[in-house]
């Protein structure tokens, strides 16, 4: 696709004029870039821009987050990392605009344009290496039951599409080449079905109504202090639900644990899905409306700085769960206190089991011929 | 088969589902607890302030750990009095900050039961503590037992007023007289809602 390569050089060139002129209006890369894609190419994001894509833009239907170990060898340690970054970077550029990676094998699976997204994060491990950075590590939260597989690797990558078969041919490709140089610890697989007040989990509430939108979602997640300029972090946590339990829990009891009505995602201090939760409301009997325990009241960023943008998705399989994933600039004041919260009080605990957990800073949008961590000056 | 008997037998099956779905959601109501008693009971007066509210339920009542799912709201006249509520098995146990002054009183209740579905009510009550002598209740004098039986006694309408002294002016008669009143109404309308 000979075309591609110039529209791309066009997109870029908005963007970094988007940048220059004050680009936290409320937008990020990807709305601010919206017009230019779709004059470009309909079904292709930009890969390149201020930000990494798959973040501030919208939800795709699939995702799979994969996670890998590095295998180190002799010599020096930045220059392999810098290596395994400038690789990635050639791979998610080329796949996002509908190309196979190099020696691709199968480079018509790349081709149809479904919004796909690469999205790459580091453990604190390799922002060790490189010398810069400190996000850390996620603490042991209560009743977390993590195993091996699904915990904190060195290098996450997360991809997201409209199109499975697209999706896992990039996860393929990308896991082909850094063969070698890391071994792939998962690859979790994840689906929703976003609406205009975010998705149906699988114990069939709206997650997300309350997500941050426009320039308070830019701010929470990009906002400065952050660990690095354009860049942020993604917690990822993978909870197992307890559906058959579930299954034994009225739609009363269901409100009840999460303070929003299953039906409408309305919380039970109002009647729509726009009003917010109001935990000092009382009913009829002159009872918190929103039980102090529920879900929702738990969750609810008690300050600004509590804001975190989520972005998770569903898996089925053996067993059946969320993909927890949210992207906040700092996880010490956000995710961290909240899941702390949740994790001691919540009243959907009954009913969920954590078995998964890492963090991961994800590297600032880098522009055509730079690199992913580039800015890490390795 | 013609439309119109392929819309009748659909009209019928939607009927007969729902009918199944009606009663499936009596039985599933059914099965969720119930409060079965309280001390004091539901629109009982009680002689002497009780240091605590006992309320006993049907089934085991959630009690997850670092929450109590239990939450209460007791008022004196519409204003509300601190109390905390302890869960423990099948009861919950409030315990008022302050000796309840003599006054109607409401507890309004929400328990979570172990499957998770959550029951709210309330119950009322009345204290009507004999203001002169508060002390006396402890004492030796043969009138403290027979004041224990008295709540129980009183929704019958017969001893509170033997046990009052002639000293009682005649509008707390007529208050009385209300209280009895209204406590034979809620016993007779308990009745008979039970032989339902």
């Amino acid at each position: 696709m000979p075309g591609i390569s110039v529209d791309r050089r066009a997109l870029l060139g908005t963007t970094a004029a988007a940048a220059l002129g004050g680009m936290l209006t409320g937008f990020g890369t990807g709305k601010l870039s919206v017009p230019a894609a779709s004059a470009a190419e309909p079904g292709y994001r930009p890969f390149y821009g201020k930000y990494q894509s798959g973040i501030l833009d919208r939800h795709q239907a699939h995702a799979v987050f994969a996670g890998w170990d590095l295998h180190w060898r002799e010599g020096s340690k930045k220059d392999q990392l810098r290596a395994m970054l400038q690789m990635i970077t050639e791979d998610a550029a080329r796949l996002a605009s509908g190309r196979g990676v190099l020696a691709d094998t199968e480079p018509e699976m790349a081709q149809p344009g479904c919004e796909l997204t690469l999205t790459v994060g580091l453990g604190q491990s390799l922002l060790d290496v490189a010398g810069h950075g400190q996000i850390g590590t996620l603490p042991h939260f209560a009743g977390d039951q993590l195993e091996q597989q699904y915990g904190q690797c060195d290098l996450l990558i997360q991809f997201c599409a409209q199109d499975p078969t697209v999706l896992q041919h990039a996860v393929r490709a990308v896991s082909k080449n850094l063969r070698g140089l890391a071994s792939r610890r998962f690859a979790q697989t994840g689906f929703a079905s976003p609406g205009v007040h975010g998705f149906r989990n699988l114990f069939g509430q709206l997650d997300g109504v309350n997500n941050p939108e426009g320039e308070v979602r830019a701010e929470a997640v990009f906002g400065q202090p952050g660990w690095i300029e354009n860049g942020t972090t993604l917690a990822l946590r993978r909870f197992e639900m307890d559906l058959d339990g579930w299954d034994e829990v009225d739609t009363a009891g269901r409100d009840h644990a999460l303070g929003r009505r299953q039906a409408d995602g309305s919380p039970l201090s109002g009647g729509s899905v726009d009003d917010p939760v109001d935990l000092a409301a009382v009913n009829g009997l002159g009872l918190p409306a929103i039980a102090a325990n529920a879900h929702v009241a738990l969750a609810r960023p008690g300050s600004a700085d509590e804001v975190m943008h989520r972005r998770g998705y569903n898996f089925a399989g053996q067993a059946s769960g969320l993909l927890f994933a949210s992207y906040q600039r700092d996880p010490a004041t956000s995710f961290i206190p909240v899941q702390h919260r949740l994790a001691a009080a919540d009243a959907l605990n009954t009913w969920l089991k954590p078995v998964g957990s890492g963090l991961y800073a994800i590297l600032p949008g880098v522009a055509e011929g730079g690199y992913l961590g580039e800015q890490l000056q390795m | 088969m013609t439309v119109a008997t392929k819309k009748i037998s659909r009209v019928i099956a939607v009927l007969a589902f729902s009918l199944l779905a009606f009663a499936g959601s009596i039985s599933a109501a059914n099965a969720h607890d119930q409060l079965i008693g309280s001390t004091p009971k539901d629109g009982a007066t009680v002689k002497q302030a009780p240091e605590d509210i006992t309320l006993e339920f049907s089934g085991v009542l959630q009690s997850l750990s670092g929450v109590d799912s239990t939450v209460v709201s007791l008022t004196l006249d519409g204003e509300k009095i601190d109390a905390e509520a302890q869960t423990k098995g099948t009861k919950v146990t409030i315990t008022p900050a302050q000796e309840l002054a003599n006054g109607e009183y409401q507890l309004a209740y929400r328990v979570v039961s172990s499957d998770g579905h959550p029951i709210e009510n309330k119950i009322g009550f009345s204290v009507d503590a004999p203001q002169a002598e508060p002390t006396l209740v402890s004492s030796s004098e043969p009138a403290a037992p027979s004041e224990t039986a008295g709540s129980a006694d009183e929704e019958r309408g017969q001893n509170p007023v033997q046990e009052l002294g002639s000293s009682v002016s005649p509008v707390i008669w007529v208050i009385i007289g209300v209280v009895i009143l209204g406590g034979a109404l809620g016993v007779l309308a308990k009745f008979m809602r039970q032989s339902k």
